[in-house]
Formats: C-alpha cells, sequence, structure tokens
C-alpha cells in the first residue's frame, strides 16, 4: 500500500521582490510504500532538502501535491498543520535540534505533551521507546550532559514516541564520527524492522546503504533509484558509488 | 601601521551593532546632558551656597556615581555580545593590539559623540530646565541659565573618565582570553541552575521582616532608626527571591507533573528556570529600580503638593505669634504689654487665647493629666485647654469639642467641676481639619474652650510634671490675617522678647510668618520635588535600557528554540502565545514586586512625612497612586517598544 506520494512536485525560489527565480525541483514524482526505508541522495544543491521540507509540510511545493496516507497536505490549513506535523511525522535532524532547557526525558515527551496526552499514556511510550533505543539510563540528563551518539538517538527516541506514519531523516549521521553512525545506522535498520517507514535524505553513502531503496537526485529531477533486495550492506555500498560516479560524470548515463 | 584601516574598521563595527549601540549612545548622551544641566545649576549664582544648591550638588553625586555604574554595566553586556565577533578578529590575523586600538576607535568615537551632544543639548534645553525648576521653588528674580566653562570642563573629565574605564575593561578582557575562547557560543551546553532553597527561604525572610518593619513601627522617631534597615532588608530579600526563589518556586512546578506536562506550562516553566539564571540579577535590578522611582516620585511630590497644608498648619493665620512665661501674674502683664504694642497692626481674623496642651486620659468625665497609666499612645487623648480674650461662657461652664463625636454633660478637670455648655463641632480660631490633623497617633483629639485664663492656669497648674512625658508650656497666642511689610515683620520677631526682657523669670516665644514659612518650604521641597522628577526619568532611562538589552539577548537565545519547537509541531500560534505570556511574566514581575513594596513601604513613608509636617494622608495615597499608574503606563510603552526587538529577532531568526 502505498504511505506517501509525491506527485510532480515542482518548487521555485523567487528573491524577496521577484528578481531573480532559483528552480530548486523540477518536477519530482515518486512514492514510498508502508513499513519502507527509502534514502533520498543527491549532491548538495540538488534540492534534496527543499524536497524533504515539502514532504515535512514545512514547505509549500509551487506546484505538485504530496499525499500522506491519502491525504493531501496541501489540503491542510495553516492552522492544522502543526497538529497534523506531529501526529503524523516524526523528525531526526542532523544537529539533533534537542532543547538544551530540556532535560532528556522532556525533550523525549514534548511531542506527546504538545498534543495533550495523559501523562500515564506519556510514560508507558517512554519506557518502551527509551528500552528500545537503550536510552533508560540518561533519561534525567541534560541533553549538553551526553555524547553526539546519545543525543541522535535521543532525537530519534522524539521521533518514534508519536508512532508517526512516517519518520522523516536529514542527515543524520551528518554530526557523528563512524562508530556512532554505525550504532545509528543499525538502530535505524531494527525500528523499520518493526514496522516504523522511514525516508531519508542523505549525501552519505554509507548511510544510504543501510536503505532498501535509493532514490537519486540530481537539478531538481529524480534521476535513478535503486534497491537493495537481497544484497549486503557492502554490496549495496558498491553500487551506490557506481551510480554516484556516473552522476559526478553527467549526462552520459542514461 | 595605518591607523586609519583601525579607525574605519571602528565606524563599520559601531554601524553594524548599531542595534546595540544607538541606545548605548543615546543613553550616555542622555546622561552626560543631565549631569551637565545639573551641574551648571547647583554652580549657578542664586544656587550656591544655598538649601536648593546643596540639595542640586547631592543631586550631581548622584547622577555621576549612578553614570558610572549604569555606564559601565551596559558596556559590559554589549562587549559580552561580541566576543566572538573579536575572537575572529583575532583567528584572522589581528593582533590584540589592533583588536584593542580599533576598541579604542570606537570608545572614543562614542565619547566624542555623547559628550559634544550631550553638552550642547544640555545647554540648549537648560534654561528650560531651569524655568521648570524655578516654578518649583518659588518666585526667583528673572535669571538665565549660565553656560560656564567650570561646567563644561568637570562635565568632560567625568565621561571622559567613564569612557576611559569602559575601554580599558573592554581591552582587558581580549588580553585575558583566548581566540578559541572568544569564538565559543556562550549558550552552548549551559548548565541548568541549581535550586538554592536556602537562599530562597532568607530572601523570604529577609523580605518578610523588611516589610513587618513598615508596617509595625508607628513611633516616629524608630521609624527614621529603621527605615533604611527595612530597605536594606527587602532590597537583600528581592534579589535573593528574583535570582533564588524564582529558580526554586519554577522547580517546584516542575516536579508537579499534572502541571508541569500541560503545552503552555512545559514550555514556558523550562524556558523560565534557563531565562532566570541568566536574568534574576536584571530583573532585580528593574525591580529595586522602579521601586526607587516610584518612592521618589511619590514622596517628593506629595512633599511638594502637600506644602500648602503644612504651612497652614504650623501658622494658621498670615503672623502667628507666641508667648509664655513661667508664672501667670507675669503672664498677664506680658499679655497686656503685647496686646498694646499690637494695636497699632491692621488684623482681620484676629484671634488671641491662652492655651496649653497635654496627653490625658479620660475617664467617669474627669480628664486626668496622669499619662504615665497610659502605657501607649494611642490609648491617650490628646487635650487642648484654650481659654479666648473674648468668650459667651459663663463661669464654670466649658465647651468641648471631641473629634471622635463623644458627648459629655459635665467634664472635671484638675478638681474643678464644670458644665459643659455646648457640645460643638467647630472652634473659634482654628479650622477643623487643623484640629483633627494636629497629632496623630492618638486615642483621639479633645478640645476644651474655658472660660478664663485662670482656669486654664489652675488645670495646668493641677498637672505634676513628673507624671508627664508630653506637655506644651501654657503660652499666650495672637494670630492674625493681613499684609506685612518686611520691616513690620523684623518689629514683630523682636518684640516678644523686648516684652518680655522686663518680665521676672523664665519665658519663652515663638514667631512665624506664613509667607515666609511658605517661601522657605517652596525652596526646601521645589528643589526635592525637582530632584526627585530629575533622577526618576535618569532611573527610568537606565530601566529601559536594562529592559532592551534584555529583551536583545533573549531574543538571540530563544530563536533557536523556537525554531526548533515549530519544527517538531508547535504552531505558530502557539509559539507567539508561549512567547507573550513569557514575555508579560518576565516584564511585569518587576512592576507588580515593586508595587507590593510600595504598598508596604506607604505607612513607613507618611509616618516620617509626619515630622516634615506633611500629614495629609489622603493626598500622598492619591499622588502615589497616580504615579504608579503613570510610571505602569510608561513601563507599558517601553514593554511594547522593547518587545518587538524581541519578536523581531525571533522572526529574521526563523526565515533563515
Amino acid at each position: 500500500m502505498e504511505l506517501l506520494e509525491a506527485k510532480n512536485i515542482k518548487k521555485i525560489y523567487t528573491t524577496r521582490f521577484g528578481g531573480n527565480q532559483v528552480q530548486a525541483l523540477k518536477n519530482v514524482s515518486f512514492s514510498v510504500e508502508e513499513n519502507e526505508y527509502v534514502a533520498i541522495m543527491g549532491e548538495s544543491g540538488s534540492g534534496k532538502t527543499t524536497l524533504l521540507n515539502i514532504l515535512a509540510s514545512l514547505d509549500k511545493p509551487t506546484s505538485g501535491e504530496v499525499v500522506l496516507r491519502g491525504k493531501k497536505l496541501n489540503a491542510i490549513s495553516e492552522k492544522e498543520i502543526s497538529a497534523f506535523r506531529r501526529e503524523h511525522l516524526g523528525f531526526v535532524f542532523q544537529d539533533f535540534n534537542l532543547l538544551d532547557t530540556f532535560s532528556v526525558k522532556d525533550n523525549i515527551l514534548l511531542p506527546l505533551v504538545l498534543s495533550k496526552k495523559s501523562i500515564n499514556e506519556m510514560e508507558e511510550r517512554l519506557k518502551a521507546v527509551a528500552s528500545a533505543l537503550n536510552i533508560q539510563d540518561i533519561l534525567n540528563k541534560m541533553p549538553y550532559e551526553i555524547s553526539g551518539g546519545q543525543r541522535q538517538r535521543v532525537a530519534v527516541a522524539r521521533a518514534i514516541i508519536i508512532k508517526p506514519d512516517l519518520v522523516l531523516a536529514d542527515e543524520p549521521t551528518g554530526a557523528l564520527d563512524s562508530r556512532n553512525t554505525d550504532e545509528l545506522l543499525n538502530l535505524l535498520n531494527q525500528i523499520n524492522e518493526a514496522g516504523q517507514t522511514i525516508l531519508m535524505v542523505t549525501h552519505s553513502t554509507k548511510a544510504a546503504s543501510h536503505a532498501k531503496r535509493v532514490l537519486f537526485i540530481k537539478d531538481g529531477e529524480v534521476f535513478h533509484q535503486l534497491y537493495k533486495g537481497d544484497l549486503t550492506n557492502a554490496q549495496m555500498y558498491q553500487k551506490i558509488s557506481d551510480v554516484l560516479t556516473l552522476l559526478a560524470k553527467g549526462e552520459q548515463y542514461e | 601601521m595605518n591607523s586609519f584601516f583601525y579607525l574605519k574598521l571602528a565606524l563599520t563595527n559601531l554601524k553594524k551593532h548599531s542595534k546595540m549601540v544607538i541606545p548605548y549612545l543615546l543613553t550616555s548622551t542622555l546622561f552626560v546632558m543631565m549631569f551637565y544641566v545639573i551641574l551648571s545649576l547647583s554652580n549657578h549664582s542664586e544656587f550656591y551656597g544655598r538649601t536648593r544648591g546643596v540639595l542640586l550638588a547631592f543631586g550631581v553625586i548622584v547622577i555621576a556615581i549612578f553614570a558610572f555604574i549604569f555606564l559601565f554595566y551596559t558596556n559590559s553586556f554589549i562587549i559580552k555580545q561580541r566576543r566572538s565577533e573579536l575572537g575572529i578578529y583575532n583567528i584572522l590575523g589581528m593582533e590584540k593590539k589592533h583588536v584593542s586600538l580599533t576598541l579604542m576607535f570606537e570608545t572614543l568615537i562614542m565619547a566624542l559623540i555623547s559628550i559634544s551632544v550631550g553638552i550642547l543639548v544640555g545647554s540648549l534645553f537648560g534654561q528650560a530646565i531651569f524655568l521648570a525648576l524655578m516654578k518649583m521653588v518659588g518666585e526667583l528674580p528673572v535669571m538665565y541659565f549660565e553656560i560656564t566653562w567650570n561646567s563644561i570642563k568637570t562635565t568632560i573629565l567625568l565621561f571622559l573618565f567613564i569612557f576611559l574605564c569602559t575601554m580599558v575593561y573592554n581591552i582587558s578582557r581580549i588580553h585575558l582570553s583566548k581566540p578559541i575562547d572568544l569564538l565559543k557560543s556562550k549558550s552552548e551546553g549551559e548548565k541548568e541552575p541549581k535550586a538554592k532553597w536556602f537562599m530562597a527561604l532568607i530572601g523570604l525572610v529577609c523580605l518578610g521582616s523588611g516589610y513587618a518593619i513598615a508596617i509595625l513601627i508607628t513611633n516616629p522617631m524608630e521609624v527614621i532608626m529603621l527605615f533604611f534597615v527595612a530597605v536594606i532588608l527587602v532590597m537583600i530579600g528581592t534579589y535573593l527571591l528574583f535570582t533564588a526563589g524564582s529558580i526554586a518556586l519554577l522547580k517546584l512546578m516542575r516536579k508537579n507533573k499534572k502541571y508541569y506536562y500541560q503545552t503552555q506550562h512545559f514550555i514556558s516553566v523550562s524556558n523560565m528556570i534557563y531565562r532566570m539564571k541568566q536574568n534574576a540579577v536584571g530583573l532585580a535590578n528593574i525591580c529595586i529600580l522602579s521601586t526607587m522611582v516610584l518612592v521618589m516620585l511619590s514622596s517628593t511630590g506629595s512633599l511638594f503638593l502637600g506644602i500648602e497644608d503644612s504651612v497652614q498648619l504650623i501658622t494658621p493665620k498670615d503672623a502667628v505669634l507666641k508667648v509664655g512665661t513661667d508664672s501667670f501674674k507675669e503672664m498677664i502683664k506680658v499679655d497686656q504689654s503685647m496686646m498694646e504694642e499690637l494695636k497699632s497692626y491692621d488684623k482681620k481674623d484676629f484671634v488671641h487665647n491662652y492655651q496649653f496642651s497635654a496627653t490625658a486620659a479620660l475617664a467617669n468625665e474627669t480628664i486626668q493629666f496622669k499619662n504615665k497609666t497610659l502605657t501607649y499612645e494611642s490609648d491617650a487623648y490628646y487635650v487642648m485647654l484654650v481659654a479666648n480674650d473674648q468668650n459667651d461662657l459663663k463661669e464654670n461652664e466649658v465647651r468641648v469639642y471631641f473629634d471622635d463625636g463623644t458627648k459629655l454633660e459635665t467634664l472635671s478637670i484638675g478638681n474643678k467641676n464644670y458644665h459643659v455648655a455646648e457640645n460643638t463641632s467647630s472652634l473659634k480660631g482654628y479650622e477643623e481639619r487643623d484640629i483633627t490633623r494636629f497629632n496623630p497617633g492618638f486615642k483621639g483629639l479633645v478640645y476644651v474652650e474655658m472660660p478664663s485664663y485662670k482656669d486654664v492656669y489652675d488645670a495646668y497648674s493641677s498637672i505634676d510634671e513628673n507624671e508627664f512625658t508630653y506637655l506644651n508650656q501654657p503660652s499666650f497666642n495672637y494670630m492674625f490675617d493681613g499684609e506685612l511689610s518686611d520691616q513690620q515683620k523684623e518689629i514683630l520677631r523682636q518684640l516678644p522678647s523686648n516684652i518680655m526682657r522686663q518680665a521676672e523669670g523664665g519665658y519663652y516665644y515663638h514667631v512665624s510668618f506664613q509667607d515666609d514659612l511658605r517661601k522657605e518650604q517652596y525652596e526646601f521641597f521645589g528643589s526635592f520635588f525637582f530632584l526627585g522628577v530629575f533622577l526618576s526619568i535618569l532611573f527610568m532611562i537606565a530601566t529601559t535600557l536594562i529592559m532592551y538589552y534584555k529583551q536583545m539577548s533573549e531574543g538571540l537565545d530563544d530563536g533557536k528554540r523556537y525554531e526548533i519547537l515549530q519544527k517538531v509541531g508547535l504552531s505558530h500560534e502557539e509559539v507567539k502565545k508561549t512567547i507573550h505570556s513569557q514575555i508579560l511574566i518576565v516584564f511585569f514581575m518587576p512592576l507588580v514586586m515593586a508595587g507590593i513594596h510600595i504598598l508596604f513601604a506607604f505607612n513607613m513613608i507618611y509616618r516620617m512625612f509626619e515630622m516634615f509636617g506633611m500629614i495629609n494622608k489622603l493626598l500622598f495615597m492619591e499622588i502615589t497612586a497616580g504615579v504608579f499608574v503613570i510610571f505602569s503606563f510608561f513601563y507599558f510603552i517601553t514593554y511594547q517598544c522593547t518587545s518587538k526587538v524581541y519578536y523581531q529577532i525571533i522572526s529574521s531568526r526563523r526565515r533563515t
């Protein structure tokens, strides 16, 4: 079943006084199945962050539409969009985006508090998520007291505690060292195996090689896609590298 | 090295930081101006060495000290915000001495602008301020604001010194820190403040005891002695409660899960914990400055506007003469001579009587002048016994007045029984309000009009002086309205002593003229009020500036937080609501606290006023309330303007 569908997404940025126009996305269409793990790859400037922002309803496309579980994002009013976002989407950011004024526990609970859940429910969900991500011991610490890897795990916990339809990860390994990157990627695989749909934007080949499917974006268009199938991470890594090499060479790949 | 380059860099820096620099520049210019004006006034030939001059000189010192502290404080705030920028210069290859040179140019430019503009504007507006002052201190000969090199020189020297100090401080900061420290962002990894319960408790105790002193102490002498104790206790209490108390309270709120895990409270409480850590001292400063402004304006204003009341109280008529001797026989002789001398004067509403006053108990229709049995003033009546020169009372008759409305048939005074001819509510020679206000703090006031001087003297003689703590000797009073020339006044001043020099035994007298007293009071309380207004403006500017910088630094810190919150799913509206309620609390907490301080201080200040003769409680109340309303209004405007800055910073952050 299709969970997310992006149809003919186009995004043009204009400067404030309407002078220059920059086309960030030309025409992007793709869909994400339930329980999939999709990575979107592309060089910086290829429009992948713009795409993620549009999928996350943080930004609006110039034309085209995004449909999440049968619901058109464009049709949701400005008032409801925040509530929609926090109930259906989970976010993991490159720079973690934890609030330094909250303890780890409160950071994770934040979306639940915003959705006005009962305290009992909050604690129950927290327990489940914390043990799944192995962060029970640091719940009462402040973000600055824990390591980068731990911070990203807390951010993942915050994203999945609401049981979202889709987790959107923006360059989640970007600020991590290689050991923490491995840990996080394995964690994402685990979560995915447990039934969580994930869409990740990255330019790290290693991160993308963990996904079930990789989409390549170039110059605002979907350029190519790869399915992992039964390949190992290493094999997938090689395949992605090949595509990237072709991408770098330019238009020769048809 | 080309120092022109650094001058240019300094100029660019100032322009780049105009949001921080301009308010600072404005404030320092205003300080220069105010200092210069008040210094010129206190040096003015009409003021120097007189009461008003001394008060103004006091103001000069206060402003100088305040300007120093305040400009230094603001400067340190600005330099803190610019740390990472200075670090970048350093890393880009500028040596510390080059950065210092840039900072030096910056300070010099600012000093040059604020000192020159301040003195210029001060000279222009000096005359206007001067006229305002003259209006307050009463009629003075037509004078002009004097622009003297002396005042200009002092002003320049003082502010150059202040700017030099800030410069040395800034440069020392660079020399003391490593570039890597300069680069580091300050908000990263800030520790959560600990709840200091003990400190919060001490704060509560200090504030409570300060308030208790203010309410419970009624004895005027003790009030003066303890006023500063109360002020210091309240100040300590305010600082501790803002710093430790607020965090303790917020942590308590956080412990209550039901309360804490609600959208609104969740974000506010946790944000406030951090906000209070950084801003508690600033908020306490605002609170204390606000309280100072309120107290200063309401008290100097009340004293000034209450001048007429106290003048009327002390000298109910244009001329008031009072003479007394030890013996009654001499007294009658002196009275006759006095009356003889006063004959030639044009006297309107002439009051001539013999009287004394004392504290006494009243029981069984008897006035008992034995107040040793009375432990407290509040158990005693204040009794005035008066005999007017002409009266319609028969022998053994008295007319009585009780301000509490007591009515009597008979009255015994010192072994003698009198029939009460009339229970009156108006008495010759005094207006009722004078009587009722004569001596606050007693159970009540009793005014007894007796048939003859002898009756009054006999009542006085019946008193055993050892039994007494509060007694006014009997005296003859002569009060009348009428125009008096300076020469006549001088004669009247000498008159009692000339007459009584021939009398046997000791004597005493007192002569006062209403218009002289009025002039004196206007000069004193007028200068006082002027100073109050002047300093209030200064403090209010300071408060505004603190608030402005507070909003700015908080906007910078909070911007990132709200950005994250929005990404996680807080709507724009909700963000706005949270921000709004938060600023509101932070902003109006000091004002509310200041209001509470004033409420408690009211009684104590009023007790002190009584000694100045300002006893119009209602007037004081009205003025205090009025000042509070006006101040709140300005405060609110400040809030509006500065919170706009905050929103701007936050939303500009969101756009990027």
